[in-house]
């Protein structure tokens, strides 16, 4: 009989509209916490452990990171300058996938928006005023994936925790 | 599995009708006279056993001496697959002839070629500027072009 | 009384939500007839096979997600293939299982947008596109869990995939899994016997096998013409010569079926994913290369079975940590050189649907 297709469609129509709470959420008001493994804009970035030996510069596709180091005098390098240059960065991670010494990780925000385009050049004193608080992602670093992303401390201090954590488990019990 | 045929074999078949086309066969890749270009294409269409009916793919390559332009052919009657190479000399009009008349889906894709790489297609129906608009100076896929 | 009516010229895009994205048919038409049809592009062309020779073969990840971009993940299992098979880098079997799950995910992302878009295109203003896009919207979920983002995943590297999956990863493809084929039904229900979509669909844009095969189309363009190819089943790669599936052939090569043979792509891609859940093992997901590896000089075209057609990557090498020359033969390209044939002698709004029927991505028509 002409019409039984159509009627079918609009019975699954109904039973979506009736029957299913909706799927989208009120983004302002309502927020969905984006993973772990996010790879955000907020780089968080440790002074202590990076080098200067640029891989990460190197690897990025675009030449985005700047980075300017000077020689100490016990035959170590000085980072003079970090400049992460967000106007450009397409966030593939490469950097992070790079950096042998895990100084470079990714951070979670997604609301990048900028008034001024060099607020966007991210340089060594922003990223060093944020590595305590920020919270690094576990991308290309899945031994972070289960940190409690709440309580806000830094890597160092959690690898500590889990550290310390797994040797009162023990290896017998994982 | 697509068999990769042995450029060798078809070499011989091609050299029964045209002795003088072949100019190589190495590996799975025929390099072919650029004059016989369009007959080899209907030999390698027609011939039972070879019955190249898809054109996979068109492509060139800039080797500064000369520009190679690729055809990856397949049959998905016999499920095998060939390089159909030939090359063209000069940097300032190099000449292949276009294979159009003999699959048609090398159409847009020799526009690609002429627009990107700047090698003229004799006989194609209509060659012009596919991807970049129709005042551009140079051809970006040449190794000698500063954008 | 008989009119006289001169020919029209319209300019059907690049701004027209029909076009999906920036592409344009300047049409030519006798009445509501359309005499003659010539695809314009470039409008997002971005060079990328020229950026390519000027980044390393890791780097080229990254470019190949702005290809395709409702199939990413399919852009770069076929790059990496490339690279790979030029350089005989051997990929640890879970990769192999990962690359399969991750790439039939992308397929039904891809087909279920598109079959929103056509539905959309048809006059349906998103009814089924929301329901497509709802699912849609849990396979990205799942990627962005995996390696970090939804669209520009950048999650296949030479030699492997990036890292390994996260552990609610597998819950949540069981979840799934489970839940596609009543989805299915669901869309099944809204298109496949619907009187007024077969009144739109059936005997419009009808590609005849020759033609097809012919113009080099490839993908559903080619299955629904009624020609049984199918790069996963005829020159399998990666590990898809162990799985069981079927290929969906059309028999028309009208919209419809190529709508038709979508659709029932999507059932068999559920059926892979439910045998790679069952067999995947556990160990290594990736082959540790240098950062700037070298391949040995030479060619290679790796091709893969995208969710549009034949994807290929034609790589040449030097010798260097770069690519020479590569070529990427994009499906939605290629299938675009028809488009002419099948709109001729129709209508403009039947052009509408049929190129949406070709289901193209400017990302990739451009490149």
């Amino acid at each position: 009989m002409y019409g039984t297709g159509l009627m079918k469609g609009m019975a699954v129509v109904l039973k979506t509209m009736l029957f299913k709470p909706p799927f989208t959420v009120q983004y302002p008001e309502q927020r969905v916490e984006p993973p772990r493994r996010f790879r955000g804009a907020s780089f968080v970035w440790y002074e202590d452990r990076c080098t200067g030996c640029s891989t990460c510069a190197k690897a990025c596709p675009q030449g985005n990171i700047e980075i300017v180091t000077s020689a100490g005098q016990y035959n170590q390098y000085f980072v003079e300058k970090f400049d992460i240059d967000h106007l450009r960065c397409m966030f593939c991670g490469l950097c992070v996938e790079a950096c042998p010494y895990d100084a470079l990780f990714m951070g979670g925000d997604f609301e990048n928006a900028s008034y001024s385009r060099a607020a966007l050049v991210v340089g060594k004193k922003l990223l060093n005023a944020a590595a305590p608080t920020r919270i690094p992602s576990s991308y290309f670093h899945p031994e972070l994936d289960h940190i409690d992303i709440t309580s806000g401390r830094p890597v160092p201090e959690i690898r500590k925790a889990e550290q310390e954590k797994n040797q009162d488990i023990g290896w017998a019990s994982r | 599995m697509t068999l990769a045929l042995n450029a060798g074999d078809v070499a011989a078949r091609v050299r029964e009708r045209y002795p003088d086309a072949v100019l190589e066969a190495s590996g799975s890749s025929l390099l072919v006279r650029r004059e016989r270009l369009v007959e080899v294409a209907r030999l390698l269409r027609d011939t039972e056993g070879l019955d190249f009916d898809y054109p996979a793919m068109v492509t060139a390559i800039d080797w500064w001496d000369y520009f190679e332009v690729v055809h990856y052919l397949n049959s998905l009657t016999r499920n095998h697959s060939l390089y159909l190479k030939t090359r063209a000399y000069g940097r300032e009009l190099p000449t292949v002839p276009s294979l159009v008349s003999v699959w048609r889906g090398c159409d847009f894709q020799e526009r690609e070629v002429y627009d990107l790489m700047g090698i003229r297609f004799e006989g194609h129906p209509n060659l012009k500027r596919i991807l970049l608009w129709d005042g551009f100076e140079g051809h970006p896929l040449r190794k000698d072009f500063i954008g | 009384m008989t009119l006289r009516t001169d020919p029209v010229t319209i300019n059907f895009g690049p701004h027209h939500p029909s076009t999906h994205g920036v592409f344009q048919m300047r049409i030519t038409a006798d009445g509501e007839v359309i005499t003659n049809l010539e695809p314009v592009m470039g409008y997002l062309h971005r060079g990328c096979e020229k950026l390519s020779e000027g980044r390393t073969y890791t780097q080229l990840v990254p470019l190949t997600d702005r290809l395709d971009y409702l199939s990413p993940m399919s852009n770069n299992v076929a790059c990496v293939l490339a690279a790979e098979k030029l350089g005989e880098i051997p990929v640890p079997e879970r990769a192999q299982y990962i690359r399969v799950i991750m790439a039939e995910l992308q397929r039904l992302a891809n087909h279920g947008a598109m079959t929103g878009f056509l539905l959309n295109d048809l006059g349906t203003f998103f009814t089924l596109f929301h329901y497509t896009m709802r699912e849609r919207e849990k396979i990205l979920d799942l990627f962005e869990m995996t390696c970090g983002t939804r669209v520009t995943v950048s999650y296949m590297r030479p030699g492997g995939v990036l890292q390994d999956l996260p552990e609610e990863f597998m819950p949540r493809l069981r979840a799934l899994l489970d839940e596609l084929p009543q989805r299915l039904d669901e869309y099944e229900a809204l298109i496949t016997e619907n009187e007024i979509v077969l009144a739109r669909t059936k005997g419009v844009g009808v590609m005849p096998r020759e033609m097809a095969l012919a113009a080099g189309c490839s993908g559903p363009m080619l299955r629904g013409s009624g020609v049984k190819w199918d790069i996963r089943k005829n020159d399998p790669y990666g590990i898809y010569d162990r799985f069981q599936f079927d290929i969906p052939v059309g028999t028309n090569g009208d919209v419809y079926d190529r709508y038709w043979v979508r659709i029932q792509e999507m059932r068999q891609s559920v059926r892979i994913l439910e045998q790679a859940y069952r067999d995947i093992p556990q160990g290594d997901v990736r082959t540790r290369l240098p950062l700037f590896f070298r391949l040995p000089t030479g060619e290679a075209y790796a091709r893969i079975e995208a969710p549009k057609g034949e994807l290929g990557f034609y790589l040449v090498s030097d010798g260097g940590i770069a690519p020479y020359r590569l070529h990427v033969r994009s499906p939605s390209f290629i299938n675009l050189g028809v488009l002419r044939d099948l709109t001729v002698g129709y209508t403009v709004a039947d052009a509408v649907i049929t190129l949406g029927s070709v289901d193209i991505v400017l990302g990739e028509v451009d490149r």
